[in-house]
């Protein structure tokens, strides 16, 4: 009976209740996270594996921690929707001319946006509190996958990423559904033009094989069919650009679904999905190649996919099963995967704490590694994994590193500043017309045409003269702050510093440099005769800096 | 400075003695029955924005051709005469040198069933030489390449230069590499390190396998470019001329490989067209025709072929700013000295118009036909079995 006893102990305790090594906590961190710093691992390495996972699962946000750019919250189209509205139903040529320039300030408003949306998504993934929801947030982002370029909002665009931040680590049924009618993904996959008697069958197609079962597992061609129709009149509205039921466009008739039958609509289809058991496994075989390794155990799988429908589909259920599985700490898979760019970028500043201008030139990286976020490359996202690697992309990935080596360019910096001054202002430039608008709007709504033919529309954006007094009103606005001191006050007041900055900072050995910086043994050994400088150098350049 | 004389001289004993043996192991050899022509190289000349077919092959006689355009149409005289119907646009000179030749294929009409006018998607559709409502994800290139076996020896299968991603050789288990010329390439490249032979599987064998890859191409450019003869010939100096120079440098150097992909932007021209399409043309005609020159001056002329493509025509009426907006089915050409010159295909007519657009006469992908089949003697690769007819290889290349 003792000795019995005494071997459960000694089974189970090296697996839950020992304090990890430095490794097993860097191993952790670094797959849940973007490269963490000496101080996290130390951190880390004092609790057992279940209270770290644990700790990790715990840190979900809903929230983003840095502010999205300031027209997110404005209704979608805003302004040029609205001027286009009060054009309606004017004829002549310098009402065609007129709608004509409309549009291409609308474009030309779009592009820009789309680039501070990403810029910062970036940012945020570098300065959360909780990597592992922006890690979940890219997750999704990469399942259930919209393009900007298709969508052609970056408003719609933010939305769906807030979505993703919300459901991160929530409810996987919740946030199927609430991705079904999500005005991108309405937009992306065409269920607008999904109506009765002339089905488009893109949703229906998709969501079973890539966000549900996968492809070719357990449903038909009919099936697909047959949902599609259960999808009709989920539309988005085009003036409102939000989730409507169009009842006339929908298809009442009955249909047969994976076995089932009746009236079905969306939300049926839905909960026909998530009552079909290829669901979790599907989920689960994706999760494990995002957090475990390439190759999924299906043993394993199938295990922890059973936990997870038990659970009714907790995200964190499954996510701690997978952290501590015996598949996810065994030494053949650490350091096994390839680093996504976003590993690349973000880990980089984050390990640095590089200054926020360094920060944004090193995630213009993103795109140039493969990783444009917003903008996969079609609807079943990055491929990931070894794609990540090709001549070219390596070559960008040394450069990558060199890059995080020096020291950034005062006049990058600057240049950076001021671009973060003109945004800051644009934003309560934006507010305080909005807040004009909406005032006539509630005041005289017949006022509405009026309202457009004012020419101080058309100033916006126009010479010195209208910054200048454009800040006197921010800072009114504002209370008491400065546009200066609002941007100071977002951005910290790290001082740009090369690497050498940092390792006197960390005050590191030449092992101790390595353990934080490479996942496994480098390619190239390290001479003993190498100063701190030139063993970073080394280390940033070895293959397996490119490991997870 | 080695003048033109005496480098020809030595070049006398055949156009491939500049070459290191080395690393042309197929070069040497004649390309037999079903073996693959290894020692002949494409250039891929990508004209971004949709060119003007209709501005470039004219036809001039063509009553419509002036109504449909009474500001942009170019006339009887203007135009450089291919036959008693259809004429190059005036800045197209040195092309039409080498038409006289007999070394320009003209392929008329090319495009695809139901055209997509999104500079976007078409250009991936041609790049992908998908159908219009198909998604490949794989360049077409890339597709054909992975059907058979490129020398161990190949600095890389593809090179692109210029702006732009690599289109038709994207993805796949393709080689290719984008620069912006091989200097600043062999700069950049130098963090890559060779050698790591006990290379273990799974993912730092991929990553160790590519940087093999990368440094080997970067020691190979480095060691070839170091050869590179002196030329007399002069390119203009545009960003085209530059690109076709670069290409010509890659060539002349012997480095080993199939593909290399130029690109000029601009044919967007919804305004003005007039003076922006004919220096357009104009560029292009200036750097090809440098190119050619070159490539006769080191006896390279033909072991090379030129490929035109766009992602669209433009529209056969001309729109209210003198310009045209995005069309449809358009002219492409082949030139090299292998190339059997000649019109293959048939006009695009414009009193059968479709949504105001020319109807294409051949399917796009029978320049890819082409390419793969008689260029590089590879199998047929491009069928579509909803428009069988219309994908063929075109009989333009001497053997």
């Amino acid at each position: 009976m003792s000795v019995f006893r005494g071997m459960m102990l000694v089974v189970l305790l090296p697996a839950v209740t020992w304090a990890m090594s430095f490794e097993d906590a860097r191993h952790l961190l670094n797959r849940t996270g973007f490269g963490a710093t000496p101080e996290e691992i130390a951190e880390f390495a004092k609790l057992d594996r279940a209270a770290a996972v644990n700790r990790i699962v715990a840190s979900a946000q809903a929230e983003p921690k840095t502010a999205p750019p300031y027209w997110t919250d404005e209704p979608v189209g805003g302004l040029f929707t609205l001027r286009l509205m009060s054009l309606k139903g004017m004829r002549g040529e310098d009402v065609k001319l007129e709608r004509e320039a409309i549009k291409r300030q609308q474009e030309r408003q779009q592009k820009n946006r789309v680039s501070e949306l990403k810029a910062w998504w970036w940012n945020e993934m570098i300065r959360t509190k909780s990597p592992v929801t922006e890690r979940m947030v890219l997750f999704w982002h990469n399942h259930f996958t919209s393009e900007v370029d298709t969508v052609k909002s970056p408003e719609l665009m933010y939305q769906q990423n807030a979505l993703l931040r919300e459901h991160a680590l929530g409810n996987f049924g919740d946030l199927l559904l609430k991705a079904t009618i999500d005005a991108a993904m309405i937009v992306y996959l065409d269920n607008n033009s999904n109506t009765k008697g002339s089905p488009n069958e893109n949703y229906a197609r998709e969501v079973m094989e890539l966000f549900t079962l996968g492809e070719g597992r357990g449903y038909t061609e009919d099936d697909i069919k047959e949902a599609a129709r259960a999808f009709t009149g989920w539309r988005v509205n085009d003036i409102s650009k939000k989730f409507v039921f169009e009842r006339n466009k929908h298809d009442a008739g009955e249909k047969t679904i994976l076995g089932q039958t009746g009236r079905f609509t969306g939300e049926d289809v839905v909960r026909i999905l998530l009552e079909h058991k290829g669901t979790s496994n599907f989920v689960t075989e994706k999760m494990w190649k995002a957090f475990v390794c390439e190759e999924p155990d299906q043993a394993e799988v199938k295990r922890i996919a059973a936990k997870f429908l038990d659970s009714k589909y907790e995200i964190q259920v499954l996510l701690r099963e997978l952290l501590l599985s015996d598949a996810f700490w065994a030494p053949v898979n650490r350091g096994n995967m390839i680093k996504s760019p976003a590993d690349l970028v973000v880990g980089s500043c984050r390990m640095f704490e590089t200054h926020p201008a360094q920060s944004f030139e090193i995630s213009a990286f993103g795109k140039l590694l493969g990783q444009d976020l917003f903008a996969p490359p079609d609807v079943a996202g990055w491929k990931g994994g070894r794609y990540w690697i090709d001549a070219n992309t390596l070559i960008t990935r040394h450069q990558l590193s060199r890059l995080v080596l020096s020291k950034p360019d005062e006049q990058k910096v600057k240049r950076f500043e001021n671009n973060r001054k003109a945004q800051k202002l644009a934003a309560l430039r934006a507010e305080k017309e909005r807040k004009e608008i909406q005032y006539l709007l509630d005041g005289q709504k017949s006022l509405l045409d009026n309202v457009f033919e004012d020419d101080a529309f058309e100033d916006f954006g126009g010479g010195a003269d209208v910054i200048a007094l454009e800040m006197a009103v921010d800072l009114a606005l504002s209370g008491e702050l400065s546009p200066e001191e609002v941007v100071r006050q977002e951005m910290g007041s790290a001082e740009p510093r090369d690497v050498q900055g940092w390792i006197r900072q960390q005050g590191l050995d030449r092992m101790q440099l390595q353990k934080i910086l490479l996942p496994r043994e480098p390619v190239r050994s390290i001479e003993k005769t190498m100063g701190a400088t030139e063993v970073v150098a080394q280390l940033l350049l070895d293959p397996t800096f490119q490991l997870k | 400075m080695v003048s033109r004389k005496s480098f020809l001289g030595a070049l006398s004993a055949g156009p491939l003695s500049i070459l290191a043996p080395s690393l042309l192991p197929n070069a040497a050899r004649a390309a037999g029955e079903g073996e693959a022509s290894w020692d002949k190289i494409a250039i891929l000349v990508e004209l971004k924005g949709g060119n003007d077919g209709l501005n470039t092959v004219v036809p001039y006689r063509d009553p419509l051709y002036k109504q449909f355009r009474p500001n942009l149409a170019l006339g009887k005289d203007e135009v450089l005469q291919l036959d008693e119907n259809l004429g190059l646009h005036p800045a197209l000179e040195g092309v039409f040198g080498a038409w006289k030749k007999d070394e320009v294929a003209l392929a008329l009409g090319c495009g695809y069933q139901k055209p997509n006018r999104s500079h976007f998607r078409s250009i991936d559709i041609w790049n992908t030489a998908a159908n219009s409502d198909q998604h490949l994800g794989e360049g077409w290139i890339s597709r054909v390449f992975a059907t058979t076996r490129r020398p161990q020896e190949f600095m890389a299968d593809g090179v692109v230069l210029g702006q732009g991603d690599a289109g038709p050789m994207r993805g796949g288990g393709m080689r290719s590499v984008v620069m912006r010329n091989p200097h600043e390439f062999v700069e950049l490249g130098q963090d890559a390190q060779e050698g790591m032979q006990a290379a273990p599987i799974g993912a730092l064998g991929h990553l160790l396998g590519v940087e093999n890859d990368l440094a080997r191409a970067v020691r190979t450019l480095k060691a070839q470019m170091a050869k590179s003869p002196k030329l007399d010939t002069i390119f203009p100096n545009t960003g085209f001329g530059k690109q076709m120079k670069t290409a010509t440098e890659l060539i002349s150097s012997g480095i080993p490989l199939a593909v290399i992909k130029v690109a000029q932007g601009g044919y967007d021209t919804h305004a003005g067209q007039g003076n922006r399409h004919r220096n357009l043309l104009s560029e292009l005609d200036g750097g090809l025709s440098a190119f050619r020159a070159a490539m006769q001056e080191i006896g390279a002329w033909n072991r090379v072929i030129v490929m035109t493509y766009s992602e669209f025509g433009r529209r056969v009426k001309e729109n209210g700013s003198a310009g045209t907006d995005h069309g449809t089915a358009a002219p492409h050409f082949f030139m090299g000295g292998k190339v059997k010159g000649g019109i293959f295909g048939e006009q695009p007519k414009l009193d059968d118009l479709g949504n105001g657009d020319l109807k294409y006469s051949m399917d796009y992908r029978s320049l890819y036909e082409t390419l793969t089949r008689r260029w590089w003697n590879l199998p047929s690769h491009f069928t579509n079995p909803k428009d069988k007819d219309k994908i063929v290889a075109l009989d333009c290349i001497r053997a």
